[in-house]
């Protein structure tokens, strides 16, 4: 799968059932670059109905496709290529990586220090935002309403109690927590200043590179079910892409090879709003690796079991 | 035993906004509409719906703003106040908090057109409103009406400058006043659209150091927060007295029984988790925008006492009582355009419309009476047409209808007959049929005279001009001596 996170602003929530507002985003998942292009051209653009929708002149990100990628300058932070990572994973993405600069783009090591708070500030940020955000499935209104005992409170407690799954309810009285009197400051506040300095590092790399190439995840991608007991391998797994809901930057993920016959993703953060030459990027990537028939071929096994 | 403590009170004003449509929606911003008729999937808080802010909620909460006096803080934020009751559809409330949109303003109170007592605004901030629980004793549920949902409301909070009660209410009094001058809402207190929570603490008089506070809420009116004050200073003053500790805690005013009781304590207060509001953007007031709502202010009230004294040479009295409501005001400026005779046009506003403005219990901006009516009656008075009195039964015909003065008095022949030639038939006629009458009047009875111009009104039914008729009867009676 492709998958892009556009630009915070470019895509419309309007109709989107909110997590974390500050950080949701819709974006394609598609098949391939190609296929990610063209719903990005449908579904961006300015919303008067979405406060935090960007005006701007519209693109037609599909048109940026087979255009020339020498040149571009691409920086590989270190900490997204070490600790945490798997190794067979990072020589996968470093393998695809070293391919790039073979096309004429410009690759350079850097560091983003401000990297180790990506993780905490982003489930701070999100789960105190998904508190509010998920406070008005509370029975009164629509959906679930549980409602035996003769109580106010106990409709709440009731409803919310049978409404939300095992994650769900523990990210409410995560993001209750953060927000609560007295730990606010060390918490919401605290991970809001996180996020300024990701912010900064990454306006930093952006004025000397175009895109920050890193693995999308730190394992090949795991089976359906495999690992949903264990929430806090969970939560690191989205290490490698939180920074870009933090900082509101686009991102592209797309397949660049295989560990253990399960595919690898290679992620691409671009400048707000660039997400038509990210996408000439992965596009040319994409050729590159001849990474469709691949996934063809795995795909066509796989499916010889169903 | 009161006077040993100094009373110290703080409110917490709202007032509803007086715009079109919502805060964050299209919907109507209306009161009294069919219950949830007034709602979209935005003011519902339906999954997925987003807010946007109406630009007129600013700048309607920007002429407050500056009618207070207030400083207008160039950058400020919405906060989520989030808390769990059926009349919240989000279970949050978009607010302000750490950053409001303006602070430090203040209101004068006046004593006979001089500045006479400072009240300090600690802030100034927009927010939207809730529902309506719709509690009904014949069920074991209750309704919610959802069309106040969203509504824009600035919520005004004082230093805790207020001294008393009726200075309280005073206050309230002078705020209201101030707010329908700044022209940004009705401030109905019995509509919901002002409403008042106050803190009150006692501290013996000469010390600094602020008593425990108590919050008093559900007082309805300026009278019911004098009242509820009122109480609240003497329960609080008998616990202090028998050596007690005043509570932290919300108390609820009961109108009917003249008490308040608790409501909740501080234990069980809300934790009302503000954090800013990620689907608005900050609110930047920039200059252009401020300058432009200043020079599009409406006048203030002290202004236009001044110049009511000054340019229309009123009394105190009399402008106190007109400039107190900006409509009443309006029509008395209306109204001298069309008639200078800013004398006359007090007198009646004073007297004959307020009285019926009180009988009929409406405001003078909903009246079918209009500025052109008092100007067209006040004509009809001055040109002879009709007399005082008749003017009075003029007014009260056209106050309710709105039909013109000139109309009523042409339809119900009401008109005075000032031609001479008519009348002096009548004088005539008056004379040769109370002959006993002119003969009390030639040997010097003065009553005799009154009792000729009396019966000269009767025979015409009130409608003879009385100065023409004085005038007549005096030359027919002197000649007929002669």
């Amino acid at each position: 799968m492709v998958g892009l996170k556009p630009t915070y602003g470019l895509v419309s929530r309007y109709g989107l059932v909110a997590f974390a507002s500050s950080l949701d985003q819709i974006g394609p998942l598609t098949r391939d670059v190609r296929d990610c292009a063209i719903v990005l051209d449908i579904i961006a653009g300015y919303d008067r109905w979405d406060s935090t929708s960007v005006c701007r002149e519209k693109e037609h990100y599909a048109a940026y496709l087979g255009g020339e990628v020498r040149g571009f300058k691409a920086a590989l932070p270190l900490e997204y290529f070490g600790e945490g990572i798997e190794k067979p994973v990072s020589d996968v993405v470093m393998d695809a990586v070293g391919r790039c600069s073979r096309l004429g783009v410009e690759l350079a090591e850097v560091s983003i220090p401000s990297t180790v708070y990506a993780l905490p500030a982003y489930y701070l940020v999100a789960t105190a935002e998904a508190s509010s955000n998920l406070a008005r499935y509370d029975g009164i209104q629509y959906g679930l309403s549980v409602r035996g005992k003769a109580s106010l409170l106990a409709l709440y407690q009731d409803t919310r109690k049978e409404g939300f799954g095992a994650e769900v309810k523990r990210r409410i009285m995560l993001g209750t927590y953060a927000l609560s009197s007295g730990y606010y400051d060390a918490y919401y506040l605290k991970a809001m200043k996180m996020r300024t300095l990701i912010h900064n590092d990454f306006e930093k790399i952006f004025k000397d590179y175009d895109f920050i190439v890193t693995p999308t995840a730190p394992t090949a991608a795991f089976k359906i079910g495999e690992r949903k007991d264990d929430p806090l391998t969970m939560y690191l797994s989205d290490i490698c892409t939180i920074s870009a809901n933090l900082t509101g930057c686009p991102a592209v993920s797309i397949p660049c090879g295989f560990v253990g016959g399960m595919p690898v993703g290679l992620q691409v953060i671009g400048r707000p709003f660039d997400e038509g030459r990210m996408l000439q990027f992965c596009y040319c990537l994409e050729e590159t690796l001849g990474i469709k028939g691949r996934l063809v071929a795995i795909a066509g096994e796989e499916g010889k079991e169903c | 035993m009161l006077n040993i403590y100094e009373i110290v009170i703080g409110l917490e004003v709202h007032v509803e906004l007086d715009t079109q449509s919502k805060m964050f929606c299209p919907c109507a911003n209306r009161f009294g509409a069919t219950p949830n008729t007034n709602v979209c999937p935005v003011c519902l808080g339906l999954p997925g719906s987003l807010p946007v802010l109406n630009e007129h909620t600013l700048v309607l909460a920007l002429q407050a703003a500056l009618a207070l006096n207030c400083r207008v803080n160039p950058f400020s934020r919405f906060a989520r106040k989030n808390y769990f009751y059926p009349d919240l559809p989000k279970a949050y409330q978009i607010s302000q908090y750490e950053l409001p949109l303006a602070g430090s303003g203040c209101l004068e109170l006046f004593k006979d057109g001089e500045p006479a007592r400072k009240v300090n605004i600690e802030r100034l901030h927009l927010e939207e409103d809730a529902g309506k629980l719709l509690h009904d004793e014949s069920h074991a549920f209750s309704h919610v009406d959802y069309n106040r949902c969203g509504v824009p409301l600035i919520e005004i909070v004082t230093n805790p400058d207020l001294r008393s009660p009726a200075e309280t209410r005073l206050f309230l009094e002078a705020l209201r006043r101030m707010l329908l001058y700044a022209r940004v809402s009705d401030c109905k207190m019995e509509e919901g659209s002002l409403r008042c929570d106050a803190n009150i603490s006692l501290r013996p008089h000469g010390t600094k150091e602020l008593g425990q506070k108590v919050e008093i809420k559900n007082m309805n009116s300026f009278k019911a927060v004098q009242r509820g004050l009122e109480y609240e200073v003497e329960r609080q003053a008998a616990i202090l007295n028998q050596g007690g500790r005043i509570n932290q805690e919300t108390r609820r005013w009961h109108e009917d029984k003249g008490v308040t009781s608790e409501m909740r304590t501080k234990e069980k207060d809300h934790d009302y988790r503000y954090f800013p509001e990620p689907d608005l953007p900050p609110l930047v007031v920039d200059a252009a925008l401020l300058s432009k709502i200043r020079s599009n202010m409406p006048e203030l009230p002290e202004f236009r006492y001044r110049r009511f004294t000054a340019d229309y040479a009123l009394s105190h009295y009399q402008a106190g009582i007109i400039i107190s409501d900006p409509y009443l005001a309006d029509f008395f400026e209306e109204t001298t355009k069309l008639n200078n005779q800013p004398q006359k046009v007090a007198n009646w506003l004073l007297g004959d419309v307020l009285k019926l403005l009180k009988q009929v219990d409406t405001d003078i901006e909903t009246l079918p009476f209009k500025p052109s009516h008092l100007a067209e009656l006040l004509m009809l008075i001055d040109g002879g047409k009709i007399s005082g009195r008749t003017a009075k039964e003029v007014l009260e015909e056209s106050f309710s209808a709105g039909k013109l003065p000139a109309e009523i008095v042409a339809e119900k022949g009401l008109g005075q007959i000032s031609d001479t030639n008519e009348l002096e038939q009548v004088v005539d006629d008056v004379l040769k049929k109370n002959s006993a009458a002119v003969r009390d009047h030639q040997e010097g009875k003065k009553n005799a005279f009154t009792f000729l111009v009396g019966s000269v009104m009767k025979a015409t039914r009130g409608k003879a001009n009385p100065v023409i008729v004085t005038a007549l009867l005096q030359g027919k009676l002197d000649g007929s001596k002669q």
